[in-house]
């Protein structure tokens, strides 16, 4: 009767493993965490508060990733797999309905917050994304730095064990990495 | 472009080495490592000119970036879209004026910008008329320093202003990296006052000029932008600011001059107020005027002084002066206009330069003994302020400026649980499971507890407050941090405490107000007046001897009371109203009529009403909220805080994944507590708030149409279907408590099933026909959920016995059994139970539930878990005994609500929070509806 949906791990094996079903039912599951994530920044009193930012990424990943039930040996190709599918749902998501379906009307953020808001939501995800791509085929391993790090939120030392090289490395690939894609997106534009 | 075709790792190695690097050393470097290859030279260069921007592009996560533009409304995709003779390219940003684009002329070929504008202006025929007329306006502006607005284009969907594009930081960017050198600031400042000065010519007033607004090109020129367009952004309500009533306020807080703070009419020297909050924000790196949030920053603009401290030793005196007078609170003592303001920035620019260092030595002792008095007269400006603040707290409630403030506390905040403390500088609230206090002076918040506290309510010394959890009346006081229990109240309705420590709170639904002191436990029950069932919300009046409470009971009875705790006499100040009633200092009796607050002046010494009631604001909807209590709270000085709506909340037929397959009818502010789907899955019956009146409301599902079903002024809600879909049975509350009445839908026919002393709420009916279950919440604050037979002798029975309560219960489709949540285990869990048996309960659920419901095809139930997400169980059936599956998850709720589930058991009724609840708006200084 009611079709049976793992949690979102069993369904990321299921994903990597060639099952895009498994896609088609991660995707409600970020969305609505995205939604969840999106009411907490609406009820929180600074949105712009660093530290509850990063708890809140942090938090939603444990909701949404039971990592316990993730063998050890496996942890980095499954970080690698978590990150694609927020790729793929962000810029989806983004592409798609990028729109809250409000108009667009911020009547209940402080306009002193206006300048915040701009530089947040400043990054273009789908050009980034089709920047991205283009930077795999120069460098594969910064693109997949840049997936890691901030498709899917880790930190530089979780990416250092993912992709099994040093945090300096990632330091270095990371800031060479947002130099080469902020020169792409300038260009793109022109 | 640059042909860039040096190999990558080549490219790499040199840019990483070039990142170590700085100034003239990273320069020699580049030399020498790119030689004089051109392509690589140019290859490297060109990723190094990307650093300043790379230090802030990427921060943060994916998630986190597109939930918050989630969260502030995120812009509507237009890339790729033709308007007039642009073409929308890509998105820049968002902000209080709606979204911005760059787009492209093609006629003309340039590049341009294009904002379009928010739904709340574009929507609203009036404003956008104004909007469209100052556009026009602006457009006739045309000066270097202004960015040139080029029309207003309108295709019917999406209406947007085009304007220069221009390249470069904004100020603002330009001072979050630090202050600027003084030089440079007065050379930016000399063209924002020449763009003022023309726009003031032509009778433009800019209204929000900020840093955020004026753009410095990579030339060195500067553009002011959205001329004028502050005005038509504001919500209607405002244009209708006078001298006599506050109009809301609008724009950007810390720029914002005193007159505009307290809602009236400003005019250019508006701007030269904001032009000198610019540069001293230029100068200095700070904010002239700065607070936590938006109240704090209003009080630092209409009582404070920038940090003149802050500015740097070499200001020169003249541009000290210059600051001062574009800062006087008093407009008459401000320039009058910029062009005085541009000539005298001229003459400073022009000064010799020995002028303004001195001689270095003389000057810096002459600075230090400055700095010692500066410092000397900043403490005693400082505790002046406080005497001059308490001063007025005790003395004269009314006298600052009349101020509407929006208070960014959290927005979970329970509507019934904020209270404002009697000098009405703070704010205690509650959210669901902690208790906090709020400075309004500083802003600070600090928790106090870490339990959710009812209707708080402060002592008159404002030392400790009262508050309801737990089945008790207790005290918090901030001196010790120590909370006691006082009394015992089930059901708390609200509490008032007066100077000599006497307590009245309400303890329970059906209850009289109690009596007790403070240190004592000597808790004694007032007296009901006749055809009283209850009494709620006391609150005493300012002799600590009367006070006013909302008596329930039928239409002829319920009203707003005043009593007194020297005699038994009581009369009725407002008849037939259904919620809890406040007085504001001085004299102002407030309540809730149509949805709407109103103000009523009381006579303190015949403790009568005088003159007529008069809505404190148009427009101003209030949230009612549990026990009919309303989310609005007033101090003894007479500030008024009260949260205006309660959010927007849509019902949506959502997929077992838990994607949205369809909305059903528009987004209300009518949250509904309860909403059941009828047996053919066509019709939804919900329970509406519509102008401040609780009603069942049946909704058509596939055409959104709705349709009300209940009358009565009286609160009613929760209804349930008969099987065949005909009849409804809701509680409703004409008698003063919820009693069971049924209604044949489309006709007048109603029929009281069952009342009694306690209030009892339907939950279900079964699908033979033969039972409806109610919950019935005893005096003790327990409840249990019972049987009422249709047929015989309809006495109600218990279903089962619970020590810890019961609610939810569900037939299943063969009426045999029922599903129900219970805390038996000191958590929620759902229940699985058959009807007249002694065998016990079966557990389904897990890890806590919160709302259950069978499947249709009786195998199994779905159950909302405490984690949000829906869950399915199958159950098996074997002789009377059920045996439950393992819980499997179909998707996360989040911040919706699981209702109900479709026949076909594939669809679910779900209902998604759109808009948050509104903030608290505090009125600062309120003078009342008469002045």
């Amino acid at each position: 009767m009611a079709s049976t949906a793992p949690d979102v791990t069993g369904l990321l094996h299921a994903w990597s493993h060639g099952d895009s079903r498994a896609f088609d039912q991660l995707v409600p599951l970020v969305e609505s965490e995205l939604r969840r994530m999106a009411h907490v920044y609406m009820s929180r009193e600074r949105p712009d508060h660093t530290l509850q930012t990063t708890a809140l990424v942090n938090e939603a990943y444990v909701r949404l990733i039971d990592a316990s039930r993730v063998p050890w040996d496996d942890r980095a190709h499954f970080f690698g797999i978590a990150a694609r599918l927020m790729r793929r749902v962000l810029v989806d998501y983004a592409r798609t309905h990028g729109a809250f379906k409000r108009g667009g009307d911020v009547r209940h953020v402080p306009l002193d917050d206006a300048a915040v808001v701009t530089s947040a939501i400043d990054v273009d995800l789908v050009a980034l994304d089709c920047a991205l791509d283009k930077f795999a085929s120069v460098d594969e391993r910064k693109s997949r730095v840049v997936e890691l790090r901030f498709f899917g939120g880790l930190s530089v030392e979780e990416t250092a064990d993912a992709l099994r090289v040093s945090t300096d490395t990632i330091k270095r690939d990371w800031r060479v990495a947002k130099l080469w894609l902020l020169r792409e997106l300038a260009g793109a534009g022109q | 472009m640059t042909r860039v075709n040096a190999p990558w790792t080549i490219v790499e190695d040199i840019c990483q080495r070039a990142l170590e690097q700085h100034g003239a050393d990273r320069a020699r470097f580049l030399d020498a490592a790119c030689g004089d290859d051109e392509y690589l030279r140019a290859a490297v260069e060109s990723l190094l000119s990307h650093e300043e921007r790379s230090e802030t592009f990427l921060h943060g996560s994916a998630l986190e970036v597109v939930a918050r533009a989630v969260a502030i409304g995120a812009p509507q995709m237009l890339i790729g879209r033709s308007l007039g003779p642009y073409v929308i390219q890509s998105f820049v940003g968002a902000g209080g004026m709606g979204e911005v684009y760059r787009g492209r002329d093609r006629s003309l070929d340039r590049d341009v910008a294009i904002k379009v504008l928010p739904a709340s202006v574009s929507g609203d025929a009036e404003r956008l008329a104004r909007f469209r007329h100052e556009a026009q306006t602006v457009a006739a502006l045309s000066h270097s320093n202004i960015a040139h607005v080029y029309g207003f284009e309108d295709d019917g969907d999406v209406r947007a202003l085009a304007m220069e594009l221009v390249e470069g930081p904004t100020l603002a960017a330009m001072i979050a990296r630090g202050p600027l050198p003084i030089a440079d600031a007065l050379r930016i400042a000399e063209q924002i006052a020449d763009a003022l000065e023309v726009a003031h010519e032509r009778g433009i007033v800019h209204r929000d000029l900020k840093p955020g607004n004026i753009k410095v090109r990579p030339d060195g020129l500067v553009k002011v932008l959205d001329f004028g367009l502050a005005k038509t952004m504001e919500p209607p309500a405002a244009s209708m600011s006078t001298k006599t009533e506050p109009g809301l306020i609008f724009g950007t807080a810390a720029y914002m001059p005193p007159e505009q703070a307290r809602g009236l009419v400003v005019d250019r020297r508006a701007d030269v107020w904001a032009f000198g909050c610019v540069l001293f924000e230029m100068i200095t790196g700070r904010r002239a005027f700065a607070g936590d949030d938006v109240a704090t920053t209003l009080a630092a603009v209409v009582s404070g002084e920038p940090a003149w401290n802050l500015l740097p030793l070499q200001t020169p005196s003249a541009l000290r002066r210059l600051l001062r007078r574009c800062l006087a609170k008093d407009p008459r003592q401000r320039f009058p206009e910029l062009g005085a303001v541009r000539l005298e920035i001229s003459d400073i620019r022009q000064a010799p330069l020995a002028e303004v260092d001195g001689d270095a030595t003389t000057f810096r002792r002459r600075a230090r003994l400055g700095w010692i008095v500066a410092g000397l007269l900043m403490c005693a400006t400082a505790s002046l302020g406080v005497v001059v603040y308490s001063q007025r707290q005790t003395r004269a409630p009314a006298s600052g400026p009349e101020m509407r403030v929006e208070l960014t506390t959290p927005r979970d905040i329970w509507n019934n649980r904020f209270a404002l403390s009697p000098d009405g500088s703070k704010l205690a609230y509650s959210t669901a499971d902690s208790f906090w206090l709020r400075s309004l002076e500083s802003g600070n918040v600090q928790k106090l507890t870490a339990e959710s506290a009812e209707f708080p309510f402060w002592s008159a010394d404002g030392q400790s407050i009262g508050f309801f959890a737990d089945f008790q009346l207790k005290r918090f006081d901030l001196t010790t941090g120590l909370t006691q229990i006082v009394a015992r109240a089930p059901i708390g309705m609200g509490g008032t405490w007066n100077a000599e420590g006497t307590i009245l709170y309400t303890p329970s639904h059906s209850s009289p107000v109690w009596k007790v002191h403070a240190g004592r436990a000597d808790a004694e029950p007032l007296r009901l007046a006749a055809g009283q069932v209850g009494q709620r919300f006391p609150q005493f009046l300012p002799d600590g001897r009367h006070f006013i409470y909302l008596a329930m009971g039928s239409l002829d009875v319920r009203g707003v009371y005043v009593g007194s705790l020297d005699s038994p006499e009581t009369h009725r100040l407002v008849p037939t109203t259904d919620w809890q009633p406040a007085f504001a200092a001085p004299d102002l009796l407030l309540f809730q009529r149509d949805g709407l607050l109103f103000a009523q002046r009381l006579d303190l010494r015949t403790y009568t009403t005088i003159g007529g009631a008069v809505p404190i604001a148009p427009h101003v909807a209030l949230v009612p909220s549990k026990y009919n209590s309303m989310a609005l709270t007033a101090s003894a000085m007479g500030q008024v805080a009260f949260r205006q709506s309660g959010g927007l909340s849509q019902l949506t037929w959502t997929d077992q994944a838990g994607r949205r397959i369809a909305n059903i009818g528009e987004p209300d502010e009518a949250r509904p507590y309860s909403a059941r789907l009828s047996p053919d899955g066509r019709t939804v019956v919900l329970d509406r708030l519509v102008e401040g009146n609780l009603d069942v409301w049946t909704v058509d599902t596939e055409r959104g149409t709705s349709q009300r079903i209940t009358q009565s002024p009286v609160r009613e809600a929760a209804a349930v279907w008969s099987p065949d879909g005909r009849r409804v049975a809701f509680a409703s509350e004409r008698s003063g408590l919820f009693a069971i009445y049924v209604k044949t839908v489309g006709s007048d026919r109603e029929e009281l099933l069952s009342a009694s002393s306690q209030p009892q709420v339907p939950q279900d009916w079964s699908a033979d026909g033969r039972f409806i279950t109610f919950m019935r919440q005893s005096a003790e604050g327990g409840n249990d959920d019972w049987l009422l037979p249709l047929e015989g002798d309809r006495q109600p029975f218990p279903i089962a016995t619970t020590s810890r309560g019961m609610a939810n219960t569900h037939f299943s489709p063969n009426s045999g059994w029922v599903t129900y949540i219970s805390a038996e285990t000191g958590r929620q869990e759902a229940y699985v139970r058959r009807i007249g048996s002694g065998a016990a309960s079966v557990r389904v659920s897990t890890t806590g539930s919160t709302w259950t419901l069978w499947r249709h095809d009786g195998q199994g139930i779905f159950y909302e878990a405490s984690d949000g997400r829906v869950m399915s169980v199958p159950l098996t059936f074997k002789n009377n005994e059920v045996t439950p599956g393992v819980p499997i998850p179909l998707f996360q709720l989040g911040s919706r609500h699981l209702l109900d589930v479709a026949p076909d058991d594939r669809r679910f009724l779900v209902l998604e929070e759109v808009e948050p609840p509104a903030p608290i708006t505090l009125i600062l200084n309120w003078k009342g509806p008469h002045r």
